[in-house]
């Protein structure tokens, strides 16, 4: 029996120019699930109110079963947090930064930390401003392993990096869930990485939920169509997402439950990127 | 087991997943009872991820030709190859079949239909 | 340890390399043990000296996005609040201390030896004045953050010492103060009392104010 780690219902929050409306989705022990959506989406806002960094307005969140509020002290020992940008003092050493942070955690293993740190070729005596940006989200990294942390919440924590970097991240996160125990939440507004490395997607736009489930349910749902100006027509023009016209033809985003009135069109495979920007853009 | 995935193929990852694994059974190269690449392993290695590795492994299992032991993984089924076999006897059946369908159709006499598989078949050995 | 004790550990390890300047108020004493001045005026200074030094923390912060530090490690808002407070009260208390005991060393060669009443008052009115200030600067700083509050921090500062430091320039203030020296036993357990008042106050809306904000 698998158990989510990791549940949302109905939650939303309110700005004062922003929604974020009734926002569910389960990841299960074991997976990797990807979040998705435009810069402004509400990835960002979304895992804030996970970590409780923001008192959400509606709805339930329940981290290994428990809830996120009232036990938030106890989920907290368990959930690694990795952010697009470094939150230690630039003036401690890893070293420092390692004193510092096992100070909040039981479980806190010496060892992995040091393996970690080797692997990742992060010198104990080097200052966190002298690391390169990928030396500094490693470091986040080789915190957030060292707590038997179940749960790993990243949060574009790949943007900025060189592929490189991008790619060892990725194995590095596939041998995190390799024991069918622990999971990953990664929002991302690059999709190539996730794109054949995530089970789950959850794609979020303008605060709305758009999709969740299997990365494969959420390819089948979607088609891109294209065809020949004329063929364009009004009630066509009206499904498709992120729609471009151009003199020679035209080309969009469309379910695949509305493709199916278009069969004579051309229809092809939507990528997970084609997905994201048609939705981004359609404002469906 | 080897596998190889290709991404310009028109092919989903996990039916490449099947086929290569079939067609390792038959060759002989998975032998009868050997264990299988962990889900997680083999999604790990081939940088997939571990649904489309388990939606490979489950329908194989389901179509006889591996089988899930509790705790220990999943291993090749004792009466797989020959399982697939007699798969590919049936598709041979079926190819035959149309090709008989259409030599009709072309009104050539069974004499002909054989002397043209002969030919093809020498063909073939050279 | 409790959540709050943690926060104010790591407060005082995110400050480390920051106490040279803690160093220069040691100079500041040394000043002051060879001037004839009262140990009062000492205390004032070390008050407003610690107040200002241990804002830096609040910088410290923005600068380097320690709130979503402080958001995934496994403690509470009001750990972080009031941890917080711990460091800056504990911050003040031994600065003052510190500044008391070379005080005291440097006097000895001169042999003015310590008085403990006047030591004591020193402490109350040193500790009333770090108090109202810190007092309105935090829930400033938890509100806005350390650049934005940094303009409100500074006007409340100035207005405080100058509030503090009125009686050695007026006069008049002086002749009004005199019954409360004349007393002044009682006038230290006041501003101690008004003291821990101010703090609590301050306690709550430095909640409030982060809770918001966050």
């Amino acid at each position: 029996m698998i158990d989510n780690l990791l549940e949302l219902n109905g939650v939303s929050k309110h700005f004062a120019d922003f929604k974020l409306n009734n926002i569910s989705f389960s990841l299960p022990q074991g997976y990797i699930m990807g979040l998705v959506g435009a810069n402004g989406a509400g990835k960002t806002t979304t895992i804030q109110l996970i970590l409780n960094m923001l008192k959400k307005d509606a709805g339930d969140i329940s981290v290994f079963g428990r809830d996120n509020i009232k036990d938030e002290n106890i989920i907290k020992q368990n959930v690694g947090v990795v952010f697009d940008s470094i939150f230690y003092v630039d003036s401690w050493t890893v070293k420092d930064t390692e004193k510092a942070v096992s100070i909040f955690y039981d479980d806190w293993n010496h060892d992995i930390f040091n393996n970690m740190t080797k692997r990742f070729h992060l010198p104990p005596g080097k200052k966190v401003r002298e690391l390169s940006r990928g030396m500094q989200m490693k470091l986040m990294l080789a915190c957030a392993f060292s707590h038997n942390a179940k749960l790993l919440i990243l949060d574009e924590p790949t943007s900025g990096l060189d592929p490189v970097t991008r790619d060892e991240f990725l194995e590095i996160l596939q041998d995190y869930i390799k024991d069918g125990k622990r999971s990953v939440l990664f929002s991302t507004h690059i999709t190539t990485d996730l794109e054949r490395v995530a089970d789950y997607i959850t794609l979020i736009n303008r605060g709305e939920l758009i999709f969740t489930g299997s990365m494969e349910d959420l390819l089948a749902n979607y088609r891109l169509i294209k065809g020949k100006p004329e063929d364009l027509t009004q009630e066509l023009e009206r499904s498709i997402m992120g729609l471009r016209k151009t003199d020679i033809g035209f080309e969009g985003l469309i379910t695949a439950k509305e493709s199916a009135m278009y069969k004579n069109y051309v229809l092809d495979n939507a990528t997970l990127d084609h997905i994201v920007i048609g939705v981004s853009k359609g404002g469906k | 087991m080897h596998i190889v995935i290709s991404n310009s193929s028109s092919s989903p990852i996990y039916e490449q997943i099947k086929e290569q694994v079939k067609a390792q059974i038959l060759s002989g190269e998975l032998q009868e009872d050997e264990m299988l690449p962990s889900l997680r392993q083999l999604a790990r290695d081939l940088k997939i991820s571990v649904l489309t590795t388990t939606r490979a492994y489950n329908e194989l299992e389901q179509e006889g030709f591996i089988t899930s032991r509790q705790g220990k993984g999943f291993f090749v089924m004792s009466s797989s190859s020959n399982l697939i076999r007699e798969q590919l006897i049936k598709e041979v059946e079926h190819s035959l079949n149309n090709a008989i369908l259409a030599a009709q159709r072309a009104s050539m006499s069974n004499d002909e239909i054989i002397g043209l598989l002969r030919l093809l078949l020498e063909v073939d050995n050279d | 340890m409790t959540g709050s004790l943690k926060m104010a550990k790591l407060d005082f390890f995110t400050m480390k390399t920051q106490f040279f300047g803690y160093l220069s108020l040691a100079a500041l004493v040394l000043i002051f043990g060879y001037t004839d001045s009262s140990i009062t005026l000492l205390g004032i200074n070390v008050a407003w000296y610690t107040a200002l030094m241990s804002s830096n923390i609040f910088a410290i912060q923005e600068k380097d996005n320690l709130d979503r530090l402080y958001g995934s490690l496994s403690i509470s808002l009001k750990n972080i609040i009031f941890g917080r407070y711990i460091f800056m009260v504990l911050n003040y208390i031994l600065s003052f201390l510190g500044a008391i005991i070379l005080y005291s060393v440097l006097t000895l060669f001169q042999n003015r030896p310590l008085d403990l009443v006047n030591t004591l008052f020193a402490f109350g009115t040193s500790f009333v004045i770090f108090s109202a200030i810190t007092g309105v600067e935090m829930p400033l700083f938890f509100k806005m953050g350390y650049t934005k509050a940094k303009v409100w921090f500074l006007l409340v500062f100035v207005v405080i010492l100058a509030l503090a430091l009125s009686p050695f320039f007026i006069p008049a203030l002086s002749e009004a103060i005199q019954p409360m020296l004349a007393n002044k036993s009682i006038c230290v357990v006041i501003a101690v009392l008004a003291s821990c008042v101010i703090q609590y106050i301050s306690y709550r809306a430095s909640i409030l104010a982060y809770r918001k904000r966050v």
